[in-house]
């Protein structure tokens, strides 16, 4: 990959006309020459999608042949020979491209058990004393044919409810729905059977739910009149996905779909070259974790934390090795598993942006945001963000834009979370659950303080001009620093640890917890 | 005075990806993709609908925002034209700038 910081750089530099300067001094020269230095660009994997006789040759039989060969070959662990299999069927299908999306969907579904956890329906049920008298296979068997019909129905209704109130707010009453089906769940009128099939519901619509969102939100732009089963088909994308959708609806997926055959061997190339840095990455990670924690012997974080809460606590400079070992970790398996996903779209002819891109470029703590995990954003700033920034405070500019990123980076994230860890609910009551989530709500509360202080400070031509070290450098560090000390309060994300005792290994970073 | 939007909206977008350090925003052809191809990104697009509002008076939310009526300059003079109709105050004005070469897209591809 490129270091791309260099070039815009430069252009940029290009941008604003110096000012006269005096002669300087030998001492203010060499200074300055440090100041100036910059990265040299330089890459690790060749810009293969740039080549015109690659771009040719992958257009005939052998060189698609050689490409999907390779393609499955880099992408060999789990469902990944699979998964190569069906992007290459999709991308080759022509015109039919989007008949064999759902069909590929629907093949590595059934192959992950369709991503629906049956350990809540199972705990559920043993709650209720009903564990044996309830076929849970067939249950949730049932649960997801409705579900889907539901799906179906509710995609089919929304074209004539896109004008209406509740058509234009279509992800805040999916949200509503969902947590006041997760509390009638909880309620004490609500037990036996009726427990089982609202809890056995909500795990079969978890997984679909932000697909369902965007399906929705498709169907209300109306630029698009995909069917029903084309919309479905990207529930869970055969590409790869999380709760968070990585292309999201049909719409997107239409703008960024290659047209013509040399435009799919450009995004195949692209794919393929994405897959060898992730690849890349992959090992990185490895040989991290051997040097980190064997060779240096630095502690796992959650080894470095539960040290703290049982009183014996690594010295602090140790914890500090700890976080920054857990930091880079996060971002390396970040980068690889988000570029292993868009890699396998774009192999399908999707020239999807990459979701983790150069985040130890960012400058900013909203650019880091931005580039860490860029679909995760994407979701709360299309589904939260937005449709604040649109009705609240219009006529204060900087109280919109900060409203609607904390509504984004706060509430929004907040709520994905618990839904996400829904489980927690049926493990330890609704109560405990929510109580469980104030440390986390501190960590969300400081990030949408962060990104929205970082969103509303000016950034300006001549300020992206200035030298290397002090424009991209030490903001860099600024900005690594920040979500290191900010994972502090999300890690290890669960509702056992409370504020107090992430606060107290706060304090042992800078060692004051001896002094208060 | 009458507003001509497309020369308007093409410095606007010109001086967004110069910010940005876009070293081909000075070249941006009038239908090149802005967002889907990640020269710019959801920050960008807030500054966009704010510059868009406050100079063209369009009020988003009854437009029903979908990222794709930002992501080129055709799309954004289509908008602002659509939405304000046959209003005198602003002008519309012949594409001139040449479409932008296909490998203009930013590294995040």
């Amino acid at each position: 990959m490129t270091d791309s910081g260099s070039a815009p750089f430069a252009a940029a530099a290009a941008v604003t006309m110096p000012a006269a300067q005096p002669s300087p001094t030998p001492a203010s020269r060499s200074w300055r020459q440090i100041a100036d230095w910059r990265p040299p660009a330089w890459r690790i994997i060749p810009a293969i999608d740039n080549d015109p006789r690659l771009i040719a040759w992958v257009q005939r039989l052998p060189g698609r042949i050689v490409l999907v060969f390779c393609f499955a070959l880099v992408l060999h662990s789990g469902t990944g020979p699979a998964a190569a299999g069906l992007a290459a069927a999709c991308a080759y299908a022509g015109r039919y491209r989007w008949h064999v999306i759902p069909v590929a969907t629907l093949v590595l579904l059934w192959w992950n058990g369709f991503w629906v956890d049956g350990e809540i329906v199972a705990r559920v049920a043993a709650q209720e004393g009903l564990a044996q008298w309830i076929n849970r296979p067939l249950l949730m068997a049932g649960m997801l044919g409705f579900v889907f019909v539901l799906f179906c129905c509710a995609i089919g209704l929304w074209h004539s409810l896109a004008a209406s109130w509740i058509g234009r707010r279509s992800t805040l009453v999916l949200l509503l729905l969902f947590l006041t089906l997760a509390a009638i769940g909880e309620a004490p009128i609500c037990r036996g059977l009726p427990r089982v099939v609202v809890w056995s519901f909500l795990a079969t619509v978890l997984p679909f739910f932000w697909f369902f969102a965007y399906a929705l939100g498709d169907v209300r732009a109306g630029g698009d009149p995909a069917p029903f089963w084309q919309r479905l088909g990207l529930f869970h994308p055969f590409w790869g996905a999380t709760l968070t959708p990585f292309g999201k609806g049909v719409a997107y997926l239409r703008r960024v779909e290659a047209q013509t055959p040399a435009d799919l061997a450009v995004t195949q190339l692209k794919g393929l070259k994405l897959l060898l840095w992730a690849a890349l990455l992959s090992i990185v990670l490895q040989l991290f974790a051997t040097v980190a924690h064997q060779y240096l012997a630095i502690p796992a974080y959650d080894d470095a934390f539960a040290r703290q809460i049982a009183g014996h606590p690594y010295p602090w400079y140790v914890c500090w090795l700890s976080l920054f070992a857990f930091f880079a970790d996060d971002l390396l398996q970040m980068a690889a598993w988000g570029g292993t996903i868009i890699a396998c779209a774009r192999f399908a002819g999707f020239r999807l942006l990459r979701n983790t891109y150069n985040p130890l470029a960012a400058t900013t703590i909203a650019e880091f945001w931005n580039r860490y995990f860029f679909y995760y954003k994407e979701l709360l700033a299309d589904h939260f963000f937005f449709p604040t920034f649109f009705c609240c405070f219009r006529k204060y500019r900087r109280l919109r834009v900060f409203f609607a990123t904390f509504m984004a980076a706060c509430i929004g994230n907040l709520l994905f979370h618990f839904m996400r860890d829904i489980r927690f609910v049926v493990e330890m009551g609704p109560a405990k659950a929510l109580i469980g989530e104030e440390s986390h709500a501190f960590y969300t509360v400081v990030l949408a303080l962060g990104i929205a202080c970082s969103q509303l400070r000016p950034r300006s031509i001549t300020q992206s001009s200035s030298s290397w070290l002090r424009a991209r450098l030490l903001p860099g560090l600024r900005v690594m620093l920040f979500f290191c000390l900010l994972h502090v309060f999300d890690a290890p994300l669960d509702r056992v640890h409370t504020i107090g005792q992430r606060m107290d290994f706060l304090l042992h970073l800078f060692g004051l917890d001896l002094w208060l | 005075m009458a507003i001509e939007i497309r020369p308007r909206v093409r410095l606007y977008v010109t001086q967004r990806l110069r910010l940005k350090g876009d070293g081909v925003g000075v070249g941006v052809g009038d239908a090149e993709p802005l967002f889907s191809n990640g020269r710019l990104d959801s920050l960008d697009a807030v500054e966009m609908i704010m510059f868009i509002e406050e100079t063209f008076g369009i009020n988003f939310a009854e437009v029903d925002f979908d990222l794709t009526r930002l992501d080129s300059i055709d799309a954004v003079v289509a908008l602002i034209g659509r939405t304000h109709g046959a209003e005198e105050r602003f002008v519309h004005s012949a594409s001139q700038s040449p479409a932008a070469p296909r490998n203009s897209a930013t590294a995040r591809e």
